[in-house]
């Protein structure tokens, strides 16, 4: 993707456990389709961290944003065996060209028998970003309904927020083609109505199809903006390579987003 | 457990068209059932007990949950309209999907409701109402709903409601066929076709009522019945514990709504 002058590169990631297709944890992967998309922001699902791999313990995600010269944010939701040794505690992760503060990691509303679900926050501190809050969440798998209660607990606590943009793995089908606005399932028809504009759905190019990385089906990776700031929204793609298709079950979804005036004193969102 | 699927007409008597709220809890209450789908549902109708779906979950002391559908022509004043679940267990959390493609006759959607069983368990229940002119509709519906459906594969779930659709195990005979297609004609509608629920079957859903059932089998319309249109569709993981179904069928339950519901029993 080519930049545009005053952009940034937001990237959204479920990078499931860190196993590739493979069943392997390989940075290499991983940190190559980062560059490649010269991401500046990361949002990460399913991150492992540390992670107790056989008789190892790593810390992947440190390693990771070390590599690519990255600050890196952390906020499990709860404990994963993965496999026989392979746990640790699991969440959603921020990296990060910029420094971040405030970085928050808040408990999701939870329905009985469904999994502990969270949501994580942090501000970049200096930079283009400078004042922009970035969240990472990862919705519940099974249901709609539950995804619904959880997206109501999420927009009650950012909503004040701004300016701010959310970003993960939702679960939930954004429908493709022409019907695709009378068929908006439930949980982006919330986020519709508490004002945020979809990524993808404003200035996407291709399917946007992110899962399964091998041949996806389905567009459930976003990123999405308060209405204000979402002008920004240059382009948005769902990456495809030989090395994103090893590297997760799911495709990154890439967004473009510029603002020309400091952020912080850009008005109301 | 015992599932029912039940087309309310809109909180109205078949003939009269007079509030049937208090024959519906009758009807219900008699056959026990621990959980109802409807059809046809406006909430919040207004009654002087109060809402007409909390007033029937009230008398039967049962949770409800409400899906509006899409409305096709938004008016200001209109009632919301749409599918809803009775159950005597907890509903954990509930969310209404749209399946109306750009053509249609009307507002459909699927409601999806997760019950918590007595045994901790939680299980889905979807609620459904297919187009009631276009069996292509149906069928575009159809595969909306299943994008929501496949994800539940190979786990417990029910799939209940007015599907509108006609199955081809309803007419072995050529008598019957000949039967159908004179009552198609003799109403002004197309030819019958048998494609939805061949479509509903093949995706591994089982016909309750072909599976197990027994008696009189038409749902609609509930005074001279003709047709049976109203279904509970379970998967292969549920299909073994179907222990019966039936309609069910009286002079109260005839006059209570222009269909008549389907009861299935399901064990374990």
């Amino acid at each position: 993707m080519r930049r545009s002058e005053a952009s940034v590169h937001l990237m959204t990631y479920n990078i499931h456990r860190w196993a590739g297709r493979d069943q392997q944890i390989d940075l290499d992967r991983l940190a190559a389709v980062i560059q490649a998309a010269d991401a500046d922001i990361v949002g990460l699902n399913e991150v492992l961290h540390p992670v107790t791999v056989g008789q190892t313990n790593t810390a992947p995600l440190a390693e990771l944003a070390e590599r690519l010269g990255m600050h890196y944010a952390f906020g499990p939701s709860g404990w994963i065996d993965y496999g026989p040794s392979w746990h640790g505690p699991v969440g959603n992760a921020l990296l990060s060209r910029y420094p971040l503060t405030d970085v928050s990691n808040t408990w999701l509303p939870r329905l009985p028998s469904t999994k502990q679900r969270s949501l994580l926050g942090a501000t970049f501190t200096s930079g283009t970003l400078q004042g922009l809050t970035a969240f990472v969440t990862h919705l519940d798998h099974a249901f709609e309904g539950t995804r619904l209660h959880q997206m109501n607990g999420i927009i009650k606590h950012i909503a004040r927020r701004s300016p701010h943009f959310l970003m993960g793995d939702f679960n939930t089908p954004g429908f493709l083609g022409p019907n695709t606005h009378r068929l908006l399932p439930p949980v982006l028809r919330l986020m519709r109505r508490a004002g945020y504009e979809d990524a993808f759905h404003a200035v996407g190019h291709g399917h946007g199809k992110t899962f399964p990385s091998h041949t996806p089906l389905v567009r459930i990776d976003f990123l999405f903006m308060p209405y204000h700031w979402a002008r920004g929204f240059r382009s948005a793609r769902a990456l495809n390579s030989g090395v994103t298709q090893q590297a997760s079950d799911h495709r990154p979804l890439l967004v473009e987003w510029g603002w020309s005036e400091p952020i912080a004193a850009a008005g109301v969102a | 457990m015992k599932v029912l699927t039940y087309n309310v007409h809109g909180w109205l008597t078949p003939d009269a068209g007079v509030a049937n709220v208090d024959r519906l809890a009758e009807v219900i209450a008699a056959t026990g059932a621990d959980l109802v789908g409807l059809n046809e549902v406006f909430h919040p109708w207004r009654t002087p007990a109060g809402p007409a779906l909390k007033v029937l979950a009230d008398s039967l002391g049962m949770a409800y949950a409400f899906g509006p559908t899409l409305p096709a022509e938004p008016a200001p004043d209109a009632v919301p309209y749409g599918n809803a679940l009775l159950s005597r267990w907890p509903i954990l959390a509930y969310a209404a999907h749209h399946l109306s493609p750009a053509v249609s006759y009307g507002r459909r959607g699927l409601l999806e409701t997760r019950i918590l069983l007595p045994t901790g368990q939680p299980f889905t229940v979807y609620v459904t109402h297919l187009d009631h002119r276009s069996e292509s509709i149906r069928l575009e519906q159809w595969a909306a709903a299943n994008t929501w459906l496949l994800r539940d594969r190979g786990r417990p779930h029910l799939l209940m409601g007015d599907f509108n659709a006609l199955a081809a195990v309803d007419y072995p005979t050529s008598e019957t066929a000949a039967r159908l297609r004179a009552f198609q004609s003799a109403q002004g509608w197309p030819t019958p076709s048998f494609d939805l629920v061949a479509q509903v079957l093949k995706t591994g859903y089982v016909d309750a009522f072909e599976r197990a059932g027994t008696g009189q089998k038409m749902t609609w319309p509930s005074l001279e019945p003709e047709r049976r249109i109203d279904y509970i569709f379970l998967p292969g993981v549920l299909a073994d514990g179907l222990v019966n179904c039936a309609c069910v069928d009286d002079p109260v339950v005839r006059g209570a709504s222009d269909h008549l519901p389907v009861l299935a029993e399901i064990s374990g």
